[in-house]
């Protein structure tokens, strides 16, 4: 091993390091079984260990570089049964036992519910734009670089996405008003 | 409604897994066992690359069955796949890389392998990735990623029983039913 190849594979695990909860949280959000998710991040490293070379120096780009390999181990899964790796069974036994926590700015289990059905009923790749911008924190411009999007496109796609959403959620929308109305009332 | 939008998606987000120790220990094992487990990056030689048959008409449905594949030679193992309309058969073998020794013990152990490996149990879901994130990839994505798979597989097999791996390679034919390519 060349010394600066260790110096790739060293920024690559203090990459991972900071990113593997996040990147967990975007199979989570996206994957059923919840297990699932850690097959998925296995894979994503796997394919970023044997793409060290193109690992970029800088830490947010590095941060978008391992979300569009996520977004790419996704779009390719398998539901395959698979060989695991000791370390992917633990996690997938954690993820399985753990407690589920909602996040905070979730108020109503059965409206964040109904919001994820409409998002899913979007075409595809909007419904990643979506997810990405409001579920996983990335600009619009990020998450185009994520998808491997022009950012023009992906405007467009987000622009159409939000008119599509705001047809499916309309009423929600209203009824959410009315409700908020009725209960400082 | 733009400022409603933006609040209802930001409340949208799925529950997540708790953040625990063991949770937070199992994730931080996963990333440090990698480096030692992931083989470095390596091309697969598929020998005869892959051969696709296109067989137009009716009678290509029967005649593009694993039996057909055994008749072109491909003996190893099999499996059938649909590709939009078409149905595809695809067999794998193993070869010798050099084409030097036809016979040696690692022969022997691939074969024997491969012969019982279930090809449709396995995972290409890691090498597919892979070859999106090469960008543009080859004309048949899943054909490839499933022999890139099963040589994965095959060499890790190999390799367990303490033989040599160098000399490996598999070759993978396949005969689709209509369809013009």
């Amino acid at each position: 091993m060349t010394r600066a190849s260790s110096h790739r594979e060293a920024e690559l695990t203090s990459a991972l390091r900071a990113n593997s909860s996040d990147l967990l949280a975007y199979f989570e959000r996206r994957t059923e079984p919840r297990a699932d998710a850690a097959d998925l991040l296995s894979d994503t490293m796997i394919v970023a260990w044997k793409r060290v070379d193109r690992l970029p120096a800088d830490e947010t780009d590095a941060r978008k570089w391992l979300f569009g390999i996520a977004s790419r181990v996704l779009s390719a899964s398998h539901r395959a049964s698979r060989r695991r790796h000791a370390a992917v069974e633990r996690l997938r036994d954690e993820l399985t036992r753990a407690r589920l926590v909602t996040p905070s700015e979730v108020e109503s289990l059965e409206e964040s519910e109904h919001i994820r059905a409409a998002i899913a009923r979007l075409p595809r790749q909007l419904q990643e734009l979506v997810r990405l911008v409001h579920w996983d924190g990335f600009s619009l411009v990020d998450a185009a670089t994520v998808t491997g999007t022009p950012a023009s496109t992906a405007r467009s796609r987000y622009a159409r996405a939000r008119e599509l959403l705001r047809d499916h959620l309309g009423q929600t929308a209203t009824e959410m008003r009315t409700t908020t109305a009725v209960t400082e009332q | 409604m733009t400022d409603d939008l933006d609040e209802l998606l930001r409340r949208s987000q799925p529950e997540l897994a708790e953040r625990s120790p063991n949770l937070t220990f199992a994730l931080d094992d996963l990333v440090s066992a990698h480096p030692v487990t992931v083989k470095r990056r390596w091309r697969p030689m598929i020998a005869g690359s892959f051969i696709v048959f296109a067989l137009a008409g009716g009678a290509s449905i029967a005649a593009a069955t694993p039996g057909v594949l055994a008749w072109f030679g491909w003996t190893d193992n099999t499996t059938s796949y649909s590709r939009g309309e078409e149905l595809c058969n695809e067999g794998f073998r193993v070869v010798s890389a050099s084409k030097q020794d036809s016979d040696s013990d690692s022969l022997h152990a691939a074969r024997e392998y491969l012969a019982t490996l279930d090809i449709r149990a396995v995972d290409i879901s890691a090498q597919l990735a892979e070859q999106i994130q090469d960008g543009g990839g080859p004309r048949n994505p899943e054909s490839v990623a499933r022999s890139t798979a099963i040589y994965e597989l095959t060499v890790e097999h190999v390799a367990s029983l303490g033989l040599p791996t160098k000399d490996l390679s598999i070759e993978s034919g396949g005969l689709c039913d209509g369809g013009e390519r």
